[in-house]
């Protein structure tokens, strides 16, 4: 295998809230690896902690109330992330690492222009004058299918739609050609034919660019079109870990196999609401207050009660592929037989 | 842009013609003759019935009120009482050290009111915050006066740093010409300016933090940094390009208040602008300047507000191209 771009390893990113409910450990323990050019998939109910994972890794959360634990590694090409100047920060920052948002409509600046917006990364890390700078923002607009972009370059957000929207933030997180974009649910706000073709976007430029992409999403039919890899996330946790076909083919935790059951298929009408699984009963707990043992297991139809009582560790599920490939957070590993619903 | 311009000067216009109105009769109803009610200036009747003529006075008031505004239209505000002179004049005196004063006040206001409210968002909750909006809230529930007078104490009376009062050395420097005639002014200007500005500073800081912090938590904000922006340019540039949106509002509310505070401050200072003016005309029953002066501010603060919405416009993209056309200007990252 080869050395990995971004490595993640027990990032624990808590927040204090005031109001007496205790610490939210938001994120709390969580690992996992991207190689150079590959997408990995990073899928979760809402409230999971996805957000709060990436945001971590550029060392965006909001300080105080959250910090992240002593002890955690983000390491970027063998740099820990954590322990980074804040000069060194930014030169990571929207140049090697650059990021994009679930919400197109508020992550703009409302009160300067989309070019501008675009230009200025450029103008910072590459030290671009204005006029080149603003030729540049132009390429990026057409770059991500904008049409006129030579008279959009001068347009304000509120000026587009929420499509046109998110292509500018492509553009605006592209335009210093980075290695890794992190993709927080970049179409969760979107109708679901733009949907589609921001996720085509995406692909297209990756292949062109060959950066490697962290989908993070609610939504498993979308990362069963664009992801090399998956990790499941549930409670602030990795659940599973898989490459993608694996995941889909035999999925392991009953987690991860709840989401596939409720994943809208063709032959049978979609009976979900956006975002919300029906087939997994109960809610995802409050993350100041997430159960003893396995985070899991009130919702779990095979719970029982080493499940109550201990956490599970990840363990490897073998299948082909090195050690390690298809992991899972789940006791079931241990006891097989027990995979039969109760009653 | 320029339709919805016209509208708001059309606007502009009735508001002050209202306020003429109001204030002519107003002053009209509290026997606003020359001879002031009757036994408060013991003057021969035969005199008193003299001026009644020579002020217009006996004629019907709506013809009087036609009068005034007819005079309004070529800047004539009428002949004062007691100063022996057209009300304009006086006026046209008074108007450039008011001016100078509120704008000087206005200055120390909003830099002094941005920068504590910007260094208050960033630190918010913490011990830097806790005191400047304390000492913030200690300020801005002084009456102005009183600040004034404890200036005036501290700064001209004990240290001896500043004057204390006056517009100017009237022996060395009569009149503004020479550079140090200039210094001299402005040093005059400090303490009155100051009191005016602080009181104001202490206001605009409260807001300023508040839409600072509002602004900080936009998700704007937090792309900005996702760019690698220094952290000034993300305080400086995206968040409080945003921040000044409701903060300009705020500068055209600015401008009663520094009139209103002009009035008291000038007294206190001994600063011959319309404040002090307008105070001398109340109490020598000198209505003609009262109306003149009344007439003056609402103008003045009718204009502030408008410079205001202009400005609103200039920095907010959005109701620029909503009031016709992406008019010129604009800003740029
Ligand atoms: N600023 C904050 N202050 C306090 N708690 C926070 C904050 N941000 C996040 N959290 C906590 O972290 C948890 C995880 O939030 P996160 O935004 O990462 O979820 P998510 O998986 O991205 O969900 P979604 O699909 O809704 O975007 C939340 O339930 C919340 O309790
Ligand atoms: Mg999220």
């Amino acid at each position: 295998m080869t050395e990995p771009l971004l490595r993640v390893r027990d990032l624990k990113t808590y927040f204090v809230t005031e109001q007496g409910s205790g610490t939210a450990r938001a994120v709390d323990g969580v690992s996992f690896e991207v190689q150079p050019g590959e997408t990995l998939g990073i899928v979760g109910e809402s409230g999971c902690g996805k957000t709060v994972t990436s945001l971590s890794i550029l060392r965006l959360i909001p300080e105080p109330p959250g910090h992240i634990r002593p002890g955690s590694v983000i390491e970027f090409e063998g740099r820990n992330l954590l322990t980074l100047e804040p000069r060194e920060l930014r030169a990571i920052r929207g140049n090697q690492i650059a990021m994009i948002f679930q919400e197109p409509m508020t992550s703009l600046n409302p009160v300067f222009t989309v070019g501008d917006q675009i230009a200025e990364a450029a103008i910072v890390h590459q030290g671009l004058s204005r006029r080149v700078a603003r030729t540049r923002a132009i390429d990026m607009l057409r770059l991500v299918g904008i049409a006129d972009p030579e008279e959009r370059v001068d347009h304000y957000p509120h000026q587009m739609s929420g499509g046109m929207r998110q292509r500018v933030m492509i553009g605006m997180a592209l335009v210093c050609h980075p290695k890794l974009l992190i993709a927080d649910e970049p179409t969760t706000a979107l109708d679901v034919t733009i949907q589609a073709q921001i996720l085509e976007l995406l692909d297209r430029l990756q292949a062109e660019l060959g950066m490697a992409v962290m989908l993070i999403t609610h939504d498993l039919g979308v990362v069963a079109g664009s992801a090399d890899r998956v990790a499941v996330m549930y409670a602030g946790q990795v659940v599973e870990q898989a490459p993608t076909a694996a995941l889909f083919a035999r999925p392991l935790h009953p987690y991860t196999e709840g989401l596939l059951a409720s994943v809208p298929r063709l032959d049978a009408p979609p009976a979900r609401e956006h975002g919300r699984l029906h087939s997994i009963p109960g809610q995802v707990p409050a993350a100041t207050a997430w159960p003893d043992g396995c985070r899991f297991h009130p919702r779990c139809p095979y719970a029982w009660e080493r499940c109550r009582a201990e956490m599970p560790p990840l363990l490897d599920a073998g299948g082909e592929g090195e050690p390690g490939t298809h992991t899972v957070r789940c006791w079931l590993l241990t006891e097989p037989r027990r995979r039969t619903p109760h009653p | 842009m320029a339709a919805w311009l016209v509208r708001r000067l059309v606007a502009s216009i009735a508001i002050v013609f209202a306020v003429v109105t109001i204030t002519f009769f107003v002053v009209r109803l509290a026997h606003g003759t020359p001879c002031g009610p009757a036994g408060e200036r013991p003057l021969p009747p035969d005199v008193c019935e003299r001026q009644r003529v020579q002020f217009g006075y006996d004629q019907p008031l709506l013809v009087q009120y036609g009068k005034y505004l007819v005079a309004l239209r070529h800047g004539e505000l009428g002949e004062s009482f007691g100063l022996h002179r057209p009300v304009a004049d006086a006026l046209a005196d008074a108007i450039p050290n008011t001016f100078t004063l509120a704008l000087a006040a206005l200055l120390v206001d909003f830099a002094l009111g941005l920068a504590l409210g910007i260094y208050q968002a960033v630190r918010a909750g913490r011990f830097g915050d806790v005191a400047v909006g304390n000492v913030a809230l200690l300020v801005n529930s002084m009456p102005v006066f009183w600040l004034g007078l404890v200036l005036l104490l501290v700064f001209a009376q004990w240290l001896r740093w500043f004057p204390a009062g006056g517009i100017h050395n009237p022996i060395l420097c009569p009149r503004l010409l020479s550079p140090y005639c200039l210094l001299d002014f402005l040093w005059h200007l400090v303490l009155p300016a100051l009191t005016l500005g602080l009181v104001g500073a202490a206001g605009t800081a409260r807001y300023q933090r508040a839409a600072m912090l509002e602004v900080i938590r936009q998700e704007y904000v937090r792309t900005a940094r996702a760019k690698g922006l220094r952290e000034r340019r993300v305080l400086l540039v995206h968040a409080l390009r945003n921040a000044l949106l409701p903060i300009i509002t705020l500068f055209g509310l600015a401008f009663p208040f520094l009139f209103t505070g002009a009035v008291l401050i000038e007294t206190v200072f001994a600063w011959p602008g319309m404040g002090r003016l307008a105070v001398n005309a109340i109490f020598q029953r000198d209505y003609p300047v009262v109306t003149g002066a009344a007439v003056l501010t609402t103008t003045m603060v009718v204009l502030g507000n408008l410079i205001a919405d202009v400005l609103y416009a200039v920095v907010d993209p959005r109701i620029r191209v909503q009031r016709g056309g992406r008019g010129g200007g604009g800003g740029s990252v």
